[in-house]
């Protein structure tokens, strides 16, 4: 596992960005938080993170969707090259929210994400979800 | 105002509170089962075996609130005529494997043996995530009811353009008159069956009956019980079933 790998979660639910920190933090991951797409776009590059997790859900519905294509599909092509090799994971109740089938398979132009992680889940699976994807890198 | 638009606007409202519900209800239960879950790790401290073994059980309650949510809300989208009618392709042979995966863990710590058949199946097109569901919750309950150290045996298979899901069971044998009542929260409960929980057996029957087709419980005789779905799909370039298009029109 790569440890000490540094996490950055946008999500507006402040209790479970610190449940998650507290895991993350147990295994070792250096750990920063941003409660909105705002926050998250304005700080991202001062984290310098080696791994994303992005809620979708938070100051209006598709929001986290509008942080993965700002850094993925953005007018700076610099930045948008270096998030290409950043692994974004969606951790999200979207799915189930709306039936809509999201998926890293289909359509990576619309949305240019990693992997999809659904709520609720348990922290061992999250772990190892993060951990698979920072072993691609 | 109507009695119409009144009743329209009521039925509205219960939409937006439903959705706002659900939506509001899995932040919540995330943050539970995640705290739960770090201290079941030993993320907090060493824990006892017991302590572990309660805190799984906490978390299964939590995993139930969450269907029981995720089936309410798609109860009354179905209802409302709202839930999402367009079906997408599905290997079916993939979607007991998924079944097979997403149920096993709950059949060992239940020390239930669980066996899965529905290779060779075909693909077809379907409205995958409520058959997946639905699947999943009828499962689920057998489990929970079935004694420990028993048998449960799921076999997939075509049978007249329909996928036939027969879930038999090892356990006490439902009277047959009776049995009928499990898909009945209220009679179940009068009558003391044990199979199911609540709604979730109603949930299984009318999300079935949406889908075009029909379940029904009989005793498998000396052994316990079977379940047997029917449920009518789309094949592949074809058109629905009658069945499914009368039942979602």
């Amino acid at each position: 596992m790569d440890k000490k790998a540094r996490i950055y979660m946008v999500d507006d639910d402040t209790y479970l960005v610190q449940v998650v920190q507290w895991v993350f933090e147990a295994e070792g991951y250096e750990f920063f938080s941003a409660h909105c797409a705002k926050d998250a776009l304005e700080n991202v590059d001062k984290v310098n993170p080696d791994l994303i997790i992005l809620d979708v859900m938070m100051e209006d519905v598709v929001a986290g969707f509008r942080v993965l294509n700002a850094l993925r599909n953005g007018e700076d092509a610099a930045r948008n090259a270096r998030y290409a090799k950043v692994p974004i994971l969606m951790f999200t109740s979207i799915q189930q929210r709306t039936k809509m089938k999201f998926s890293q398979d289909a359509g990576t132009a619309l949305l240019p994400t990693d992997a999809f992680v659904e709520k609720p889940v348990q922290p061992k699976l999250l772990l190892e979800k993060v951990a698979e994807l920072l072993s691609k890198r | 105002m109507t009695r119409e638009t009144g009743v329209d606007s009521v039925r509205g409202s219960h939409h937006r509170v439903v959705n706002h519900f659900f939506h509001d209800f899995h932040g919540e239960i995330s943050t539970i089962i995640m705290c739960i879950g770090a201290v079941r790790d030993g993320i907090g401290g060493e824990i006892s075996p017991p302590q572990r073994e309660t805190l799984e059980r906490a978390i299964d309650n939590c995993e139930q609130m969450v269907r029981l949510i995720n089936n309410y809300r798609d109860r009354t989208q179905m209802e409302e005529g709202t839930y999402p009618r367009v079906p997408e392709e599905v290997d079916l042979s993939e979607a007991m494997r998924q079944l097979a995966v997403a149920t096993q863990p709950f059949a060992r710590e239940r020390n239930v043996k669980l066996e899965i058949r529905g290779d060779g199946l075909p693909k077809v097109r379907f409205r995958a995530a409520l058959l997946g569901r639905v699947l999943e919750n009828l499962l689920l309950q057998v489990i929970e009811n079935t004694p420990a150290r028993a048998g449960v045996e799921v076999q997939a298979r075509i049978a007249e353009r329909k996928l036939e899901v027969r879930v038999r069971f090892e356990g006490e044998e439902l009277d047959e008159e009776q049995a009928p009542s499990v898909f009945d929260p209220v009679r179940q409960a009068t009558l003391g069956l044990r199979l199911g929980r609540g709604y979730t057996l109603l949930f299984c029957k009318e999300a079935i009956s949406y889908l075009g087709g029909d379940i029904r419980i009989t005793p498998w005789k000396g052994r316990g019980n079977e379940l047997v779905a029917r449920v009518a799909f789309e094949e592949q370039g074809g058109n629905e079933t009658a069945e499914a298009t009368d039942a979602t029109r």
